[in-house]
């Protein structure tokens, strides 16, 4: 068997001599990942040109509301905050509309410029989870990344004025962190789960099934003895934590009125009694 | 049960396209077979997440496919970890590879909008329209958001009338006769449908209306885009019409200066608080003499109720549902009469004209009817003229009701009185 003998000696890809440096090797990944999220996000940026003529209807009264709020620099000119609370939308895709309506962009620009951005980093993200499920086979990593830029449901989300997409990037991001706290053990994976999780509660109140996903996997684990009691304790409450500061970070950023807050928390309870 | 079951696996395999449904549930099955799974605390985590997450989704009447969307990324792993290394033989796996990618692409490249058909009619009425001066588009279909879009930057006015179908109220009052209300506050009237609908009519049966155009809903549908135009000139100049309004034309207690009784208004109160709306409980709420209140909200929204009463007169409103001011006085309608609000709007708003409806020989009840809506965008002192033609309410006696719905708004005055005095004095050159 040969070896190259050099500073970068021992470069391999699943566990083969592959005859590059590890740096050719890592060039290369870039490369391959980079042309994934560029093909991905060509693809996006196609279909919003030739199939999106018309937002959808939603997407159309999320628009209008924005501009409301942008115009009047009041919450409440969405509708008022308790009745959007009962109605009611999480408050994310108004909180970044509005925002980039501030640089210029126009209520139906600045949306579709996040779903496409969310849209065409999420496969970065799937590549992120890949290499946490598969750590020795780094080709599956970048199988999912190229399926999540392929997918057209993920396609036709990204290109729409629609919440779906930011709702699926911060879910992802939430299950890449979940996967290193259960892997790694680090606390700060435990924290950023959490953020990330009330981020994808503030796109779409499903986000709130993650909760219990994530204590009945620590449950799991302590019943597989990888985690102690105090260890899943612990983190159940830091992940908690991480959420908590999620919430409060983004209201206090989007100037969310308490009200509102109050509201959106109250849905919760009657949920699945109002949208199912 | 069997129903909302085969749906949600539709919804299922729709989100996720069916190479990857098919590709996710060969790995389940392969899994489970296996038993792999069961090894590691984060194979049962994923396996029961996977559950969970399809569990309640599939027994659940879920009316949006939407719902089923965060499924794509579990059935994503699924997919990767079959078809990635589950298959021995590198050439199957390839090729099936190539076939799911295909098959992706093709689906992600195929751009099949309509919607260049609302592009087009948006086109004909923006030009047809340039000779009116208040025109409105009131959409029938559901596409009332789409013509939002598409005429967003012109000056037409744009009503949503698909809400016809979920009132039950409305049932009693078809199209036409709400349409008839509206060429009263407009130039010209574009009525957009999928369907042939039934155009007012004068006395010989003459249709009021032409077709403006007509597109094909899509490349390969069956349906038309119809748009229809009235243009029969009933707008009543507001200006003019103004100067006729005074105080012997106002409805009964028409300003609500004069308060209700108080053993009247505590009765109210009091069923208004056993409804659910306990803001009602406050001492200083009065009710005008001779309008009765009703008050309509899902159990979510009573506390967003408001309701005042100005001491200089002007009832203030807000509701997320409706709000009726009844008349208590029952009338007996013998000749075409207008029934005329002067309000001030904060946030839009939907008014509208009801009676509740008597047989004037036996005292019957007979129900519930709207004789026209009029939607409100904010402004103040605007003016809003609905006509009640004798032959709806021929025979019968009437509670006039004047419902708010959806928003916030002040009344100033209501006035009722018949249309010769108006008709009267443009005759008499009095305009």
């Amino acid at each position: 068997m040969k070896f190259i003998v050099s500073e970068n000696a021992g470069a391999t890809e699943c566990g083969r001599e592959t005859g590059r440096s590890k740096v050719q090797n890592r060039l290369l990944e870039a490369g391959i990942l980079s042309a994934i999220l560029l093909g991905g996000a060509a693809l996006r940026l196609l279909y919003w040109k030739y199939n999106v003529l018309i937002p959808s209807r939603d997407g159309i009264g999320y628009a209008a509301q924005i501009a409301a709020w942008y115009q009047t620099g009041s919450f409440d000119a969405i509708g008022a905050p308790l009745l959007l609370a009962h109605s009611a939308t999480p408050p994310f895709l108004y909180a970044m509309g509005r925002l980039l309506m501030g640089f210029g962009c126009s209520q139906y620009g600045g949306v579709f410029l996040v779903d496409i951005v969310f849209g065409s980093v999420l496969p970065l993200v799937m590549f992120g989870c890949g290499r946490r499920l598969w750590p020795e086979n780094k080709k599956l990593a970048y199988l999912a990344a190229l399926l999540t830029a392929l997918h057209p449901t993920l396609i036709a989300y990204s290109a729409d004025i629609l919440r779906e997409i930011s709702f699926l990037f911060f879910a992802a991001c939430g299950f890449y962190f979940w996967l290193g706290m259960l892997q790694r053990k680090k606390a700060l994976q435990a924290l950023l789960s959490g953020c990330m999780i009330a981020m994808a509660t503030l796109c779409r109140y499903e986000g709130f099934e993650f909760y219990p996903i994530a204590v009945f996997t620590l449950g799991i684990s302590i019943f597989y003895r990888e985690f102690s009691w105090l260890q899943a304790l612990r983190f159940a409450g830091i992940l908690v934590l991480g959420a908590i500061a999620g919430y409060c970070v983004f209201f206090w950023l989007a100037q969310i009125p308490g009200d509102y807050i109050l509201g959106f928390f109250g849905k919760i309870f009657r949920y699945f009694g109002m949208n199912a | 049960m069997i129903f909302t079951l085969w749906h949600s696996l539709a919804s299922i395999c729709d989100q996720l396209t069916y190479p990857v449904a098919l590709a996710a549930v060969l790995a389940i099955l392969w899994s489970l077979r296996r038993g792999s799974w069961r090894k590691r605390a984060i194979g049962c985590s994923l396996a029961l997440t996977v559950v969970f997450l399809c569990g309640w989704r599939i027994v659940l009447p879920l009316v949006s496919g939407r719902y089923f969307a965060i499924l794509i990324l579990p059935a994503i792993f699924l997919t990767v970890d079959f078809l990635g290394d589950k298959i021995q033989k590198k050439w199957i796996a390839r090729g099936l590879w190539s076939i799911v990618i295909v098959l992706m692409l093709g689906k992600a490249l195929r751009f099949t909008s309509n919607d260049d058909v609302y592009f087009q009619l948006a086109s004909d009425i923006r030009h047809d329209m340039k000779s009116y001066r208040r025109p409105l588009l009131a959409v029938f279909s559901n596409d009332g958001k789409k013509f939002d879009y598409t005429l967003r930057d012109s000056d037409i006015e744009i009503l949503d009338f698909s809400f016809l179908a979920e009132n039950p109220q409305a049932h009693a009052a078809d199209a036409s006769k709400l349409v008839q209300q509206l060429q009263l506050q407009y130039d010209v009237i574009y009525l957009a449908d999928k369907k042939q609908l039934e155009l007012p009519a004068d006395a010989a049966g003459k249709s009021f209306g032409s077709t403006l155009c007509r597109y094909r809903a899509g490349k390969k549908s069956s349906k038309e885009l119809i748009i229809y135009k009235l243009a029969e000139n009933r707008r009543i100049p507001e200006q003019q019409f103004r100067r006729l309004l005074s105080p012997d034309l106002e409805a009964v207690n028409g300003s609500f200066l004069k308060p209700m009784p108080e053993a009247q208004q505590t009765r109210i109160c009091r069923r208004l608080v056993q409804q659910g709306f306990v803001q009602f409980q406050q001492q200083d709420i009065h009710f005008p003499q001779g309008w009765i209140p009703e008050v309509y909200s899902e159990s979510t929204g009573k506390e967003q109720v408001f309701y005042g009463l100005d001491a200089d007169g002007g009832l203030w409103i807000k509701t997320p549902n409706r709000f009726a001011m009844v008349m208590e006085k029952r009338l007996s309608v013998t000749e075409d009469f207008f029934a005329v609000a002067v309000v001030s709007v904060q946030t839009p708003v939907r008014l509208l004209l009801g009676s509740y409806n008597y047989d004037d020989r036996d005292g019957r009840f007979e129900g519930a009817f709207l004789h026209g809506l009029i939607p409100l965008a904010p402004g103040e002192g605007q003016l809003v003229v609905f006509r009640l033609d004798r032959e709806s309410v021929a025979g019968k006696e009437i509670h006039l009701r004047w419902i708010v719905a959806g928003g916030s708004i002040k009344i100033h005055h209501l006035y009722f009185f018949p249309c010769r005095l108006w008709y009267d004095q443009k005759d008499n050159g009095r305009e």
